[in-house]
């Protein structure tokens, strides 16, 4: 194993990874994940400011993201509920989608366990 | 580059572990991955985190993972080393790597060779797919 970059100055010094694939899977893009690289390669004082608002700016994001899974959600729904007569039951299919969808937001910590066990126990019909 | 993963090894107690080298020594000299970066953590059993490159360790420490193929980028910084470190269990010790699955590649030249398009890919978690083999089925073994 060797080292191929410039020997230890600035090294663990850059926009990593298991942070920006967390902010780009809540975002669903990459623009905090750029900006991130971006203050990632400025000095510590400079990066300390920015850390702040990056801060403020994920949260938001984190909101914005939480709201269009909301509805996202909601719409994946809609067609269970609203039309039960069509077909009776929804696919596996779906309501795997749909638990896979509610446990993100379980793991965001949007639902608690007995909300998100409600949820899956009324999708699959229990 | 092929697609990349990280992937995070935690061994109780405060030592590390080898157990996983001849694994990775089978898969890097036979082509199926390439390591792009290594970093050890530990965390105390006060929940104190301190990491390690391979060079901070002596050759009875390293375990044979300096004798192993690929290279240490930099690639996780500080902030992924604290965000894996909070997954770790009080007093234990954890190999954090990150590398290219070189067999993709393989498989997406042979896919251009034969003027193949890839429309989607991705990887199912394990639970997904007992689920659903549950559900046809399909005895899990």
């Amino acid at each position: 194993m060797r080292r191929r970059g410039p020997v230890v100055v600035n090294a663990r010094r850059g926009p990593g990874l298991v942070g920006t694939m967390a902010r780009t899977a809540v975002i669903a893009g990459t623009a905090t994940a750029t900006s991130k690289a971006v203050s990632g390669a400025m000095d510590g004082g400079k990066q300390q400011q920015q850390a702040a608002a990056q801060q403020q700016a994920d949260l938001q994001a984190q909101q914005a993201y939480a709201a269009g899974q909301q509805d996202a959600l909601a719409a994946t729904q809609q067609p269970a509920i609203e039309a039960p007569a069509s077909s009776g039951t929804t696919s596996f299919d779906e309501q795997l989608v749909q638990i896979q969808k509610l446990s993100v937001l379980k793991d965001q910590g949007l639902l608690t366990e007995e909300e998100f066990a409600a949820k899956k126990a009324q999708i699959l019909g229990l | 580059m092929g697609p990349v993963e990280y992937l995070v090894v935690e061994f109780p107690g405060n030592k590390f572990n080898g157990d996983i080298v001849p694994a990775l020594t089978e898969l890097t000299e036979n082509g199926t991955i390439h390591i792009i970066d290594l970093v050890f953590i530990k965390k105390d059993a006060d929940g104190g985190v301190t990491s390690f490159e391979l060079s901070d360790l002596s050759d009875d420490e390293s375990l044979g993972f300096d004798d192993l193929d690929g290279e240490i980028d930099d690639l996780l910084n500080e902030e992924d080393i604290r965000l894996v470190a909070a997954q770790l269990q009080p007093n234990s010790s954890a190999a954090a790597l990150v590398f290219e699955n070189v067999w993709a590649t393989r498989l997406r030249n042979a896919i251009v060779d034969s003027h193949g398009r890839v429309v989607d890919n991705a990887r199912i978690p394990n639970a997904v797919v007992l689920a659903a083999m549950e559900a046809s089925g399909i005895p899990v073994e």
